[in-house]
């Protein structure tokens, strides 16, 4: 572990350690928050309620994976048994299908759409650059409907650092491999991959006790700036012809929705200053990485500065190895392990070391306690998972998929369920009902809402 | 070429044609009472269907449908005309040969030239004195360009890879309009950077004393030598120089040494001494501190004239018995003064936006400046004039700030200059089109988009000073080979080697890709440690690409000898790496190669080869994919959705067999499905095996000798990289040159090509030709053909490629 996050966990670890622990969350906030939101994103108890996507990359060794008991009580696989000390409040599922991330008509390309579809359950168009489209993604949806009760709509974090040139999956373009959230159809929603730019966005730069003032600081001057600004995109689009809008509409739409934002935030007085050193940047290590990115997503939510949020571990397809746990060889080059038992053994290896990130990331939530008395995770719902489930013959059905979290009360767990074949999507629209969202008819290509949850 | 011969297809070529009257009939009945002539049905009907019938008709009737093309769907022209997107791919195969696949029989040239030039002049209606110049959207500035361009504005700059998200790219580069899109996370970032460049660039201080640095550099010995090393303690040194003074009066003398920090006490001790004009200034010992950085400063009343610097460092201990490794580094010697506040100037960074100096009083006076800096700010970071409502909202802006919230007029203008920096006008260029050629379907780009197109494609920043004058004066097109000339010598224009070779080959990559050098090696028997694929090593491999593209843009040469040159770009390290001897000089310089070496051009550079491989090992797919996509320029038919992959092949070895990668392959490619593809890329790949995946030469792989040599799929042989070379170089030139005319058309235009892209094309590529390769006929030819020049009009919308698209 280097320096930076063991100094970062420690002072994550003494705010935890102390009695009254919810020093993290400003006593005012706290209080504020049982009240402040009755019914949507809230549980019976009145606390709030989280919802997170996690993506990780290349499919898994189904082997190792799939629990051992085939439906009922959860029974972990070597894949998941980091996963022992939460079990309880975790849930597997089989049988959920991605048919828009399959070839179809577009031939090649199973990793962009594997990603591009995950969240969307939409089939994206087969370009290299122009007229890109995939759909609005499930977190988008969510952050739509519930984002004005926190101080930020949604997060959207990624552990990929950098990009390779040239082109990307088969003649599609870059976007849908790098991005999983999609604010429309059109645009997608690029992730924030410095820990240190997640924590200063979320509670203001600068030490312990000036955060506050310089999250103020920062809000005050992006609203004179965009009052400002406003104008100018107004006018550049009066120019424009009716073709060429929509690059300038995201800008108006970008800055409408940091005015909304502010606007949100206003209600809400007390901006937490977590009492934790903030990162200093992007680790080496990519298990550092990981676990500083569940971090920020962590605080976020103890700190109920959102209460939706995506981590893209790793963009599909990823080829690179993984040095510091003895696997030499590229990722995806592992996926398409053509039975070899080697290969199998560690893309089984990979997969845990993914899951023992995750398990640490519940772990910390579950020693979190929230307003109501029981951990953050009891009152979340992340889904973990990854577009592909075999990526050695890039299938898109019976995908590996873990839901963590109690919702609040509302979701059942420790058990393995195999829902047969129905769309992931019908899962989104389970868990958006969870939220209070009813009205949502249909997600990408959902049938239904899945209530087996 | 291949000899098999389909016979159904031979029995349609003699007329039998049971199975699909449909589409004869249409032809027929059709031909029967219309003169055919170019551009209408009947010449559809009499001169294309038959040979298409003939060339495609066997996979692509309504049947077979392969690839979902069917002839049967264009039983009229207008039929064929309204799909202009499905026949840019049939354009693009026929004219790649991957259509017909090697399996059927080929039209003969003639009819296959046919085709393309009824494709090309009917069915994508271009004509060639007027094409369509296409449009780009607002494009937002990436990463690179949003740097650079803060850089120009305010002196300072930013690393925007830590502070911004990765772009997303689009056709392989990352400057593309409709790839580039913007989020409100991006958005804060915008505000957030610019406010805080903005705050940390205007100095507090306005004014400052007049001072003059000299670099350690300029000092000579007596031997005429640059002072460019450290000077060790252990010896007598002394170095002159000189300087100017203009003004009587008291001034500074500072200097800035650097000694080493180290753990140990280190007991090397040393005088320093500086004389001006034989006068010194006073000795100071230098003695071992923790602390690096030396800042010595001196008093002394000048004269005007010229005077001697002289530079003395002396030994101040016994360095027969003592063992110290004490050394300094001059960095700077800077005369300030004269000292008094009278003298005074105003600083270069604040004159940088506030070229008169602080606010006047009076606050008319006051009022015009505001306007008369914001305007000339805006001018700047728009690269075209503001409106005047824009600057006159600009100046309310500032205004306010200073008298409603009692901010300072520094501060009240930096708000102004934030929301500049955050305002769309900035952060997206865009096209616009002359305005006085109204009712022209394809008018000219105004100037000052021009000026930014030019200097975005060459140097990925703002169009300077000079650039920005001739557009405002409408003489920019009349200037333009001179601005070409002055940008291009101009060393931002290393931003092309960086960015467009940097994507199209990328070599951009190199430095942070993840290739294991301990089990690359131990797989080629290397035991020498000291092959590391350190920082030094990766840069030295990109800089070795960047400056062997750079090396024909100073002469301009051939862009051939990219591909094939007897020479190429190296130092000490690389050149261990390369095995090339007799490379002392640790900067990168150009190293004529020995006769007959493997080595030069990109194919044999660490870049492509190191960017093609897995972390482990080579990989010929990869490497074959690489030349198909990016010198050969051949649509690659994508893989099939379940690739039995190389480890199936291996299975059929005999497990105490270690078979070759060669021999591995070829079994795969005896499954017809897979065989296709890879005739085409495996000779290519192979002939690179002799390269690791560091890019080091081997003989053997797997024990077994090497064997590169192949055959292309358009027939020329060869025997190992060195042949490949040539004939990439000689037969397989226009390939070449329509691949890298189309990566550059791409990149400076920042939108994918089009059918109505071709001609334009085809004329670089013919142009090329003509000129030996010469790569200043690209890059003048991409900047004067109207798809750079010109831009469609906003009445034409019809865009046909997107309608077909959806």
């Amino acid at each position: 572990m280097n320096m930076q996050r063991r100094r970062f966990l420690k002072s994550l670890g003494i705010s935890i350690a102390l009695p009254a622990y919810q020093s993290l969350v400003p006593q005012g906030i706290a209080s504020s928050m049982a009240k402040q939101s009755q019914g949507l994103a809230t549980t019976a108890s009145g606390a709030p309620l989280r919802t997170a996507y996690c993506y990780f990359p290349n499919g898994v060794n189904e082997e190792h994976w799939w629990p051992l008991n085939r439906s009922g009580k959860l029974e972990l696989n070597r894949t998941m048994k980091p996963l022992d000390r939460v079990k309880t409040k975790i849930q597997a599922f089989g049988g959920l299908d991605h048919i828009n991330a399959t070839a179809g008509k577009d031939g090649a390309g199973d990793h962009a759409r594997a990603s591009a579809t995950f969240l969307t359950g939409e089939r994206a168009r087969k370009t290299a650059g122009k007229d890109i489209r995939a759909g609005v993604s499930i977190d988008q949806i969510i952050a739509n409907e519930i984002g004005s009760e926190t101080r930020f709509p949604s997060l959207e974090l990624t552990c990929d650092t950098g990009r390779k040139s040239g082109r990307c999956d088969s003649g599609y373009a870059c976007a849908y491999q790098y991005n999983i959230s999609w604010q429309s159809p059109t645009t997608p929603v690029a992730p924030e991959a410095n820990p240190r730019a997640v924590f200063e966005r979320l509670f203001g730069g600068g030490p312990i006790g000036s955060r506050k003032e310089n999250f103020q600081k920062r809000l005050a001057q992006q609203r004179s700036i965009l009052d400002f600004v406003m104008e100018d995109a107004k006018s550049l689009r009066l120019q424009a012809d009716s073709h060429d809008t929509q690059k300038l509409d995201e800008y108006l739409t970008s800055v409408r929705a940091i005015e909304k934002r502010i606007q949100d935030s206003e209600n809400i007085k007390d901006i937490p200053d977590p009492n934790v050193e903030t990162p200093a940047g992007i680790p080496e290590r990519f298990s550092e990485h990981m676990g500083l990115m569940y971090d920020m997503m962590g605080l976020a939510f103890q700190t109920d500065s959102t209460r939706v949020a995506t981590l893209q571990l790793a963009h599909e397809g990823m080829n690179t190895s993984y040095p510091e746990i003895g696997i030499d060889e590229g990722h995806h080059y592992l996926s398409h392990h053509k039975e070899d038992p080697d290969k199998m053994e560690k893309i089984a290896i990979i997969d845990r070391y993914y899951l023992e990130q995750f398990a640490h990331f519940l772990h910390r939530l579950d020693a979190m306690e929230d307003v109501d008395g029981n951990s953050v995770l009891d009152n979340s719902m992340i889904v973990y998972g990854c577009g592909h489930c075999d990526g050695n013959r890039h299938t898109h059905d019976n995908l590996p998929i873990l839901l963590a979290g109690k919702g609040g009360g509302e979701l059942q767990t420790n058990r393995f369920v195999h829902h047969g074949s129905v769309p992931m999507t019908n899962l989104y629209l389970g868990l958006a009902e969870k939220l209070g969202i009813k009205d949502l008819n249909r997600i990408g290509d959902s049938t239904g809402v899945l209530t087996n949850v | 070429m291949d000899s098999c011969i389909d016979t159904s297809t031979q029995l349609r070529a003699w007329g039998f044609f049971p199975r699909f009257p449909r589409f004869i009939l249409v032809a027929w009945a059709l031909g029967g009472f219309v003169v055919s002539v170019p551009g209408n049905d009947a010449f559809y009907q009499d001169e294309i269907v038959p040979l298409l019938e003939e060339t495609c008709y066997d996979c692509h009737d309504y049947e077979s449908k392969k690839g979902g093309f069917s002839l049967d769907d264009y039983f009229t022209f207008s039929e064929v005309s309204q799909d202009k997107q499905q026949w840019f791919q049939v354009y693009k195969n026929l004219q790649a040969h991957v259509m017909p696949p090697p399996e059927k029989s080929p039209p003969t040239l003639a009819n296959r030239q046919k085709i393309l030039d009824w494709i090309k002049r009917d069915v994508f209606e271009i004509d060639p004195n007027n094409p369509d110049p296409g449009r780009v959207t607002h494009r937002r500035l990436n990463r690179v360009e949003y740097e650079n361009t803060l850089f120009d504005l305010t002196g300072i700059r930013i690393l925007s890879g830590d502070l911004l998200p990765n772009d997303d790219t689009g056709y392989g580069f990352d400057n593309i309009a409709d790839a580039l899109s913007l989020s409100p996370l991006i958005l804060e970032k915008y505000i957030k950077i610019a406010g805080d460049l903005i705050s940390q660039s205007i100095p507090d201080e306005p004014y400052e004393l007049p001072h003059q640095e000299i670099e350690g550099e300029a000092f000579r010995d007596g031997s005429g030598k640059r002072l460019n090393r450290s000077l060790s303690f252990a010896e007598s040194h002394s170095y002159q120089t000189s300087f100017q003074v203009d003004t009587h009066g008291p001034y500074r003398v500072m200097a800035h040494l650097r000694t080493p920090s180290f753990f140990n006490f280190d007991y090397g001790k040393a005088v320093f001494d500086l004389q001006i004009d034989g006068e010194s200034l006073g000795p100071v010992d230098l003695i071992h501190s923790p602390e690096s950085n030396r800042r010595l400063s001196f008093e002394i009343p000048l004269k005007v004239g010229r005077h001697e610097l002289n530079l003395v460092l002396q030994p101040n201990y016994d360095f027969a018995t003592i063992d110290s490794e004490m050394q300094a580094t001059v960095e700077t010697v800077t005369i300030e003064g004269p000292i008094g506040e009278q003298h005074k100037v105003l600083k270069p960074q604040y004159a940088r936006y506030f070229p008169k100096g602080p606010a006047p009083e009076s606050p008319n006076q006051r009022s015009a400046y505001i306007r008369e800096i914001l305007e000339q700010f805006a001018y700047r970071a728009y690269r075209q004039p503001p409106s005047a409502s824009i600057v006159d909202r600009l100046a309310t802006f500032a205004e306010t700030a200073i008298e409603s919230e009692n901010q300072s007029f520094e501060q009240g203008m930096a708000k102004a200059f934030t929301a500049i920096l955050s305002s769309p006008y900035f952060l997206y260029r865009s096209i616009n089109a002359l305005p006085s050629s109204d009712g022209a379907s394809y008018p000219l780009i105004d100037e000052f988009s021009l000026a930014s197109r030019l200097s975005y494609f060459l140097w990925s920043t703002m169009p300077d000073e000079p650039l920005l004058d001739l557009a405002k004066r409408g003489a920019l097109r009349d200037n333009l080979d001179n601005q070409i000339d002055r940008m291009l010598s101009d060393e931002k224009a290393e931003a092309l080697a960086e960015n467009f070779v940097g994507q199209w080959l990328q070599s951009r990559d190199i430095p942070l890709i993840g290739l294991n050098e301990r089990e690359i090696l131990r797989g080629d028997g290397i035991l020498d440690r000291r092959f590391r694929l350190s920082g030094g090593v990766r840069r030295a491999m990109k800089e070795e690409t960047e400056m062997s593209f750079q090396h024909l843009l100073d002469n301009n040469l051939s862009l051939l000898e990219l591909l094939d040159a007897d020479y190429t770009f190296l130092n000490d390290e690389l050149a261990e790496f390369y095995k090339i001897e007799g490379v002392v000089h640790g900067e990168m310089r150009k190293v004529d190669l020995p006769e007959n070496s493997y080595r030069g051009g990109i194919l044999t550079q660490a870049t492509v080869l190191g960017v093609t491989s897995n972390p482990t090992r080579t990989s010929p797919v990869k490497r074959g994919l690489f030349i198909l996509e990016n010198i050969l320029g051949t649509p690659a038919p994508p893989a099939p959705p379940d690739v039995p992959e190389l480890e199936e092949a291996e299975k059929e070895f005999d497990e105490n067999l270690q078979p070759s990668m060669r021999e591995l392959m070829s079994v795969h490619r005896e499954k017809p499905l897979c065989r296709s593809c890879h005739e085409r890329m495996d000779p290519l790949g192979l002939a690179l095996e002799n390269f690791n995946a560091m890019g080091m030469w081997r003989d053997h792989q797997a024990g077994t000798p090497i064997d590169p040599s192949g055959t292309l799929i358009t027939g020329e042989s060869f025997s190992d990289i060195r042949d490949l070379k040539r004939i990439l170089a000689n037969e397989r030139r226009f390939d070449y040159y329509r691949v890298v005319s189309e990566k550059m058309l791409t990149y400076a235009l920042g939108r994918g090509l089009e059918y109505y892209d071709t001609h334009t094309v085809d004329s670089l590529v013919a142009e090329l030709e003509r000129n030996d390769g010469r790569i200043m006929t690209l890059i003048t030819g991409i900047i004067d053909s109207p798809a750079f020049q010109r831009t469609r009009s906003e009445s034409i919308d019809t865009d046909n490629s997107t309608l077909a698209a959806n």
